[in-house]
């Protein structure tokens, strides 16, 4: 029988790394991902589990690290806020979730529904604000926000303030959205 | 030519000379000229045509409100017309040229124009072009396109790419002048986070042109210190360079900073152009004044300039419009530049005053109460024609005319939200009025501050206030000194005369222009603009406006105050349209969406199709084929004959969980969900609170509280907003969760009698895929190559006995690689969207060219599928009396007669009788060729059409002129029975 084999986001078969000026873009395709949301009445169950496995959950606009799980998270494993009471975790995989929230959760693999890019250097901020309205200037470790580059919703959360970021787009768009990183960053 | 016109001093580095050309003429300037100060110094004064009599035109201005030095910059590609001079910064090798003139800009033809202008008066081309109506679009139309204009473009692609950006700040002063300069000193030493734009390449203003010092320092000095310690600020940033050109809702400012236009191309990679959107909190204007100019007698004759401008030319660039230059005023202002003038030892021929007080000047004779009645000279000024206090004539010889009508705040960007500007008397100008952005204040001359101490204290105090309102506390610091004259103006608009006096120069508006149009009673402002064409040059009216709204005051005996001004809009100043397109033009318009097998498709060289933002494989061309329909024929067949397989990721995935997943899907269908068995799948079908059909799709039921919706891919996004708006604001007390799965499954059908057996090469052993173990409409997880994740859905569009299967995206590229590998014993051919789509009309399933938001699920003979039983979304507005009609129109099939052709879009009449509306029985949505049948076929709705199987009507196409026979048939070409599908 045939063997499958992966590829990245972008379509290679390692993930792409480039530094361009003073930024490096670095595809991770190694980090799970999975979407996490509160099923109705089950706050007590669901905040336990929550404690247990990614401690705090983060306020809106914000990302909380916690220790990754199986899947790895590349240099960064967080639960980003996306909705009231809905949450993406990093480096945790959907049926570690699923183990852990049992019937308190909607849990649903997004591994593959995102494309990851960590742009990291001193003008990354030069950089984002070519490409997002968020006020990526402000934005200190554990900010996230969703925003649109160039017509793609994605998901920017900060790692450190002003030089590591992450930016998460719509995994059939990672082309587009890779064209539009390195536009930008070349364009400083 | 050496720089005859040059003096000594001035804010240019004389260690870096330039070359330009202009004209194809070799000129020199330094470093710190802009294009129009190195003509000036270069003694040309003829720099362009005016836009309707090709009247010889020189530089009026230092600044972006220019109407008359527009050349055409740069060449090739690059070229770009209609460049203000004033703008344009001076770099070696820069070449110029004028536009709009015929052979040449000394001797142009076109200058019979201004011979016939008695004919070519406001509302001309409105009285002239009327008859007859057949000229309007064949002749008119041509010749006036050819006229009109003034630069010509390249016609060529831009070569250079303009970016966008976005900037968030706690106060964006718009303004570097002495008010700009304090406001954002003030905001920056209070911490603030401060974006300061101005549209010179130097900061300073109005600084660097006067003479005055500030604080014991030049203007330039104190401009220069305060940018130094803004500059070692990490709160505060200066853009040079930056227009803002528009004020926009919530604090949004758009902002154009030119960062490639002073060198004579930007490297690789490098925007020329960058549209910033400033968030502000606060935004305060700064933005100064421009200086009018007064109507007289030929007052557009080359070497005619503002007085602040050729004060400007001296101070800052150390040059002069001429040896011997005449000033004609009505008030202080023109005074400081003979002053100036006679400071750098050029002869200032006559001070003209109109006020009969004027003062006395040490530099030159004042002629007080006297006007300038009219002008001489070939292609530029060679004297002045005046009319003393007593009636008396003189005649002035010189080479410029400085004049000063008085000056005008910069109101524009205060009027963005219909704000109205407010006449104020002692200054004779309008000042911002009310109507300002919310968050906007102003400063300075922008608000009619007009000496220098006065606007410098105005912008601390302004930007101290500014920043209260928003919580940060900023300390007043004592202020330097500087002067501070009141302004002492009496207003002169226009000196009477017989001959032309121009008001608006770029779109040649004169005094008697007004005066038709009050004639003729366009007397409202608008009205004026719009007869006149006042103020609708690219100054958007700077120089011109207030004089013709006062010259229209004047006529119909109301104050200026009365007559008000016309509304500004954005943007500011002429803006590129490639600044707003940024990174979208050509392949970068749109981002796209690729399939998981895209990288494989491209190898098969298949050809590919936009679908919603995906780029699908359309066919898949082989060699010796010579038209896509031999391509498309082969892939059906294949598929019907053996096995195909067709990359549907694209359909729109939406996983649904909760214990009111099925509750919630029995509301958003018109069918029922909450029946079906785990490991099932139905086709679902929605509708709109209208009634209308909205998508269909099918749905898998996964787990008990876990179901899996497919929508159409052109509706996967609009599905998915109306289901969180059912989860969000219908029904928030159900417990659902939706999310988009679209993106994480790369899912292939897998169509045709051998279907089976290419899955179970791959499908791990463990999972039974037997017709009895998966029967038609099963679905499941499974895992396939070896524990590889999958899902499996016994599915079919095609009418094959068929499946999808699912692999995560990241695996796709190789899937699609071991199918076609798995299914090669077969002859397995992979389709594209064209074959999907003969193989769905021939077994008449309906897709969006039959869901077209006029058809309700009546029409698609489907109505058995809106549950009685329960209510859903659209049952009870499908069930309208007109909707329910007993001739209302059902889904057919249709066949070509007599080898005809059935085209999509053809409506349906009677074999026999009139072709009209009333007669329109149906029409075409969808039609294609099918190998099976050997014959053109489409679908339709026509009238009572389940009735009237094997009738014969017209379907006719009068855009394209076609018409065929087509035969009514079941819309189920092939297999009816569903056998195929079950077997």
């Amino acid at each position: 029988m045939a063997s499958l084999t992966q590829t990245t986001a972008l379509g290679g078969t390692i993930p792409f790394d480039e530094t361009i000026g003073g930024n490096r873009i670095r595809e991770v395709s190694e980090a799970a991902m999975a979407s996490l949301a509160m099923l109705k009445g089950q706050g007590a169950a669901f905040k336990k589990a929550a404690a247990s496995r990614l401690g705090e959950l983060p306020a809106p606009g914000h990302a909380v690290g916690h220790a990754a799980g199986h899947g790895g998270g590349g240099n960064h494993a967080s639960t980003i806020w996306m909705g009231p009471d809905q949450y993406l975790v990093e480096g945790i995989d959907a049926a570690t979730l699923a183990a852990t929230f049992g019937a308190s959760a909607a849990i649903t693999d997004q591994s593959d529904a995102w494309v990851r890019f960590d742009v990291t250097g001193g003008d990354v901020v030069a950089m984002l604000e070519r490409l997002s309205g968020a006020d990526t200037r402000r934005m200190q470790a554990g900010s996230a926000t969703r925003t649109a580059i160039h017509h793609m919703h994605c998901v920017i959360v900060c790692r450190a303030g002003g030089t590591d970021f992450t930016i998460l787009g719509p995994r059939s768009s990672a082309a587009s959205l890779h064209h539009a990183l390195v536009a930008a960053a070349a364009s400083l | 030519m050496t720089q005859v016109n040059r003096l000594d001093g001035g804010l240019i580095d004389r260690s870096t000379p330039l070359g330009f050309t202009f004209d194809g003429r070799r000129y020199g300037g330094f470093a710190g000229d802009t294009l129009a100060s190195a003509l000036v110094a270069n003694g040309v004064r003829l720099v362009g045509r005016s836009f309707k009599y090709h009247r010889p035109r020189g530089i009026i201005s230092a600044g972006s409100e220019e109407p008359n030095g527009l050349v055409e910059l740069r060449t090739g590609a690059r070229r770009e017309p209609n460049s203000r001079v004033t703008m344009t910064e001076l770099h070696d090798g820069l070449v110029a040229a004028s536009q709009n003139r015929f052979p040449s800009l000394g001797f142009d033809l076109m200058a019979v124009n201004d011979r016939l202008s008695n004919f070519l008066g406001a509302g001309f081309y409105y009285k002239t072009f009327m008859w007859p109506k057949a000229f309007w679009e064949r002749v008119y139309e041509p010749v006036i396109r050819r006229a009109a204009g003034l630069g010509a473009l390249s016609g060529e692609d831009d070569p250079d790419v303009y970016d966008r950006g976005f900037r968030h700040c706690d106060l964006l002063v718009i303004g570097a002048g002495p008010a700009g300069l304090s406001a954002a000193l003030t905001a920056g030493r209070a911490g603030a986070e401060v974006i300061l734009v101005d549209e010179d390449f130097r900061a300073g203003g109005r600084l660097l042109q006067e003479s005055f010092g500030v604080g014991g320092v030049s203007g330039a000095d104190w401009a220069a210190t305060v940018v130094a310690e803004l500059q070692s600020l990490p709160n505060v940033r200066l853009m040079p360079r930056s227009t803002a050109i528009g004020v926009f809702d919530h604090g949004i400012h758009a902002v154009l900073e030119r960062t490639g236009d002073h060198i004579a191309a930007p490297d690789a990679g490098k925007p020329r152009q960058i549209l910033w959107r400033v968030y502000a909190r606060r935004s305060l204007l700064c933005a100064g004044a421009t200086e009018r100019l007064i109507g007289f007698a030929d007052n557009d004759r080359p070497g005619i300039m503002q007085a602040g401008a050729v004060r400007g030319y001296v101070n800052r660039f150390a040059a002069t419009p001429a040896e011997h230059v005449a000033v004609f005023t009505n008030n202080d202002d023109g005074h400081r530049t003979a002053t100036d003038l006679a400071a750098a030892g050029v002869d200032v021929a006559a001070i003209i005053d109109s006020r009969p007080d004027a003062p006395k000047s040490e530099v030159a004779e004042v002629l007080a109460g006297a006007v300038v009645t009219g002008t001489g000279g070939r292609l530029g000024i060679g004297h002045v024609d005046i009319r003393l206090a007593g009636g008396g004539r003189k005649h002035v010889q010189c080479g410029a005319l400085a004049v000063s009508g008085g000056w005008n705040p910069n109101v524009h960007l205060t009027c963005h939200h219909r704000g109205r500007p407010a006449w104020q008397d002692d200054i004779c100008a309008f000042v911002p009025g009310e109507g300002v952005p919310p968050g906007m204040a102003v400063a300075g001359a922008a608000r009619g501050v007009f000496s220098t101490a006065g606007t410098i204290g105005d912008g601390q105090a302004q930007a101290i206030a500014q920043l209260a309102e928003i919580g940060i506390a900023a300390a007043a610091d004592t202020l330097p000194e500087a002067e501070d004259a009141p302004v002492r103006v009496t207003p002169l608009w226009h000196v009477p005369g017989k001959k032309r006096a121009w008001l608006d120069q770029q779109n040649d508006v004169t005094v008697k222009d007004v005066k038709l149009a009050h004639q003729e009673n366009f007397r409202a402002v608008e009205h004026l603009k719009r007869y006149t064409t006042l103020g609708m040059a690219g100054d958007q009216g700077r120089t011109s406006n207030v004089l013709g709204l006062a010259i229209m005051a004047e006529l119909t005996g109301k104050s200026i105050a009365e007559t008000g001004t016309t509304i500004y809009r954005p943007p500011y100043t002429p803006t590129p349209i490639a600044a707003f397109a940024g990174r979208s033009v050509g392949r970068d318009f749109r981002p796209t969406r690729l399939t998981p097998s895209h990288h494989w498709a491209a190898e098969q060289g298949a050809t590919f199709v936009e679908a919603g933002a995906w780029l699908r494989a359309q066919w898949f061309p082989r060699e010796g084929e010579t038209h896509w329909r031999e391509s498309v024929d082969r892939e059906v067949l294949a598929t019907r004959n053996s096995v195909g397989v067709c990359d549907v990721s694209t359909l729109g995935k939406i996983d649904i969980q909760g214990r009111d997943a099925g509750a919630f899907l029995d509301l958003a269908y018109s069918n029922t969900f909450s029946t079906l068995a785990v490991g099932k799948t139905r086709y679902g079908l929605m509708l709109r609170e209208d009634g209308m059909v909205m998508d269909d799709g099918t749905t898998a039921r996964l787990g008990e509280m876990h179901y899996v919706m497919t929508t159409t891919t052109a509706n996967a996004g609009s599905v998915y907003r109306h289901l969180e708006f059912v989860r969000q604001c219908l029904r928030p007390d159900m417990d659902v969760q939706l999310i988009s799965a679209t993106d994480s499954w790369a899912q292939f059908a897998v169509a045709g009698p051998n279907a089976r057996r290419v899955l179970q090469e791959l499908v791990d052993p463990q999972h039974d895929i037997s017709n009895e173990g998966f029967p038609f409409m099963a679905c499941g997880a499974i895992s396939v190559c070896g524990g590889v994740p999958a899902r499996l859905f016994r599915i079919s569009f095609s009418g094959e006995l068929a499946y999808e299967i699912a692999v995560p995206a990241r695996y796709g590229d190789s899937m699609i690689r071991a199918l076609m590998a798995a299914g090669e014993p077969w002859g397995i051919t992979p389709y594209g969207t064209e074959a999907l789509g003969v193989m769905r009309i021939e077994k008449g399933h309906v897709t969006g060219n039959e869901l077209n938001g006029t058809i309700t699920a009546r029409n698609l003979g489907m109505a058995r599928m809106v549950s009685a039983k329960k209510d859903s979304i659209g049952a009870v507005l499908a069930g309208r009396e007109a909707l329910v009609a007993e001739d209302g129109l059902c889904l057919v099939g249709l066949e070509a007669l007599d080898d005809g052709q059935v085209i999509a879009g053809s409506h349906l009449f009677d074999a026999e009788g009139p072709v009209d509306a009333a007669h329109d029985r149906g029409y075409v949505t969808s039609a294609a060729y099918s190998p099976h049948i050997g014959a053109s076929i489409g679908l339709g709705f026509i009238t009572r059409g389940a009735e009237r199987h094997g009738e014969v009507v017209r379907a006719l196409n009068p855009l394209e002129g076609r018409s065929a026979l087509v035969r009514i048939c079941s819309p189920h070409f092939i297999d009816p029975e569903g056998e195929r599908l079950r077997g």
